[in-house]
């Protein structure tokens, strides 16, 4: 018999897309059937005006009769360091895996957690941001590469 | 290559040789990919010779068929780890020069086949800065045939380049082919032969017209940028980590850094 697997769906912008929860939907569904060869089971979606991620949390507890849960990255999961300490050592004891698709990353043990907190630092400011304009220093040292241009 | 950056701050582009034992692995797996497929019939050609079967593939697969077939071998490359190692490290000596050693590389590999007189697959003048695409990267081009002429792509000089962005980007007089017609005489098509690499910034404008050539060109592009550089510039896109882009290698300084800012942050 096929594994069932849940969809989590957060509506939060990932690196400055908000996916649709459609379009979340589809691809959850597509991983887990053709990927996983499972069932996809349901998709809640996570409560966005909650301090905490409580819809993450339900699917991750024994209520929720599920193999594991996808979603399209791991910056979905909560911000705050603390909360995913807190989320991964509740998956490990349920016995559950986490799959991120867009990441092509999966938490199946407690070796893989390691792997997830390294690619989360792809998702701080650094790395988000939108540069729009050069900082005073960095202006300063491309004045002598103002010949370096293509536009 | 002794002027590697030179030549690529002077014209925007270099074409290098690339490791051509890793090309004709590339060209191999692509090979089977098309072999696999019991619609297409290679008897009367000679396994050995791949240059020929993809030079002549308008006289193997319909025109009709081509699309379909594309995307069927452009997921299965992608599905493929060893195949985007393999175009990394065609690539990898130039990179580390031009970019850096620590990098994010592109999540797809590109395909493309354009067959003689189609008129559909075409990519008129653009630059993929104007696609949201960050000018820290750059776009590594493999030929899988020699490509020369219209079987291959247009690309212009930076003073022209910089001219024609101007133009591009404040008319409402011209579309993209007007304005590729209008200045023709500012573009030329490269010659580069099977196991060179062409590798080129975002920022120059280039394309290609209709293969007017009797061969029928295979390329594969993908893109490269130094991890730490910034993803989105000037406007917010998707072109950044994890919708377009992923880590290709991450140096434990970056790790240990990092992961020093998450575990303080919020405290």
């Amino acid at each position: 018999m096929r594994k069932k697997f849940a969809g989590y769906i957060n509506l939060k912008p990932l690196n400055g897309v908000i996916y649709p929860s459609s379009i979340q939907n589809i691809l959850m569904k597509n991983f887990i059937e053709n990927h996983l060869g499972g069932m996809f089971y349901l998709s809640p979606t996570e409560v966005l005006q909650a301090k905490y991620s409580i819809t993450l949390k339900t699917l991750i507890s024994k209520e929720t009769n599920v193999s594991g849960i996808v979603m399209l990255s791991s910056f979905l999961l909560p911000n705050n360091y603390k909360e995913r300490e807190s989320v991964y050592k509740r998956l490990i004891i349920s016995k559950k895996k986490m799959f991120f698709i867009l990441d092509e990353l999966s938490l199946e043990n407690k070796q893989d957690i390691e792997k997830i907190e390294d690619f989360i630092i792809f998702n701080s400011k650094h790395f988000i941001d939108t540069k729009k304009k050069l900082s005073a220093y960095e202006s300063l040292i491309m004045k002598q590469y103002k010949d370096v241009s293509f536009v | 290559m002794k002027n590697l950056d030179k030549d690529f701050e002077k014209n925007g582009f270099v074409i290098v040789p690339g490791n051509k034992v890793l090309l004709e692995k590339l060209r191999k797996i692509i090979f089977l990919s098309v072999k696999s497929n019991k619609k297409i019939n290679l008897k009367n050609y000679k396994e050995e010779n791949i240059s020929k079967i993809f030079n002549n593939f308008h006289r193997i697969v319909k025109l009709k068929d081509l699309n379909s077939l594309r995307f069927n071998i452009y997921n299965k490359i992608n599905l493929d780890q060893q195949f985007s190692e393999y175009f990394y490290k065609i690539s990898k000596d130039y990179l580390d020069k031009l970019v850096g050693n620590e990098l994010s590389m592109q999540k797809k590999i590109n395909l493309s086949i354009q067959m003689p007189n189609d008129k559909d697959s075409l990519l008129d003048l653009h630059s993929d800065i104007y696609a949201g695409e960050s000018p820290f990267q750059v776009v590594v081009w493999m030929p899988l045939v020699d490509a020369y002429d219209t079987k291959s792509m247009f690309f212009t000089k930076p003073k022209y380049n910089k001219k024609m962005n101007e133009q591009l980007l404040n008319t409402d007089k011209f579309t993209t082919k007007e304005m590729y017609n209008k200045n023709k005489k500012y573009f030329k098509f490269l010659n580069i032969k099977f196991g060179d690499i062409l590798i080129f910034s975002p920022l120059m404008l280039h394309g290609n017209t209709i293969n007017k050539t009797k061969e029928t060109r295979f390329s594969l592009n993908c893109r490269f940028k130094s991890l730490l550089s910034p993803y989105d510039v000037m406007v917010k896109s998707h072109r950044n980590i994890p919708n377009f882009y992923r880590p290709l290698n991450i140096k434990p300084l970056t790790k240990i850094g990092f992961n020093y800012i998450k575990k303080f942050q919020n405290k």
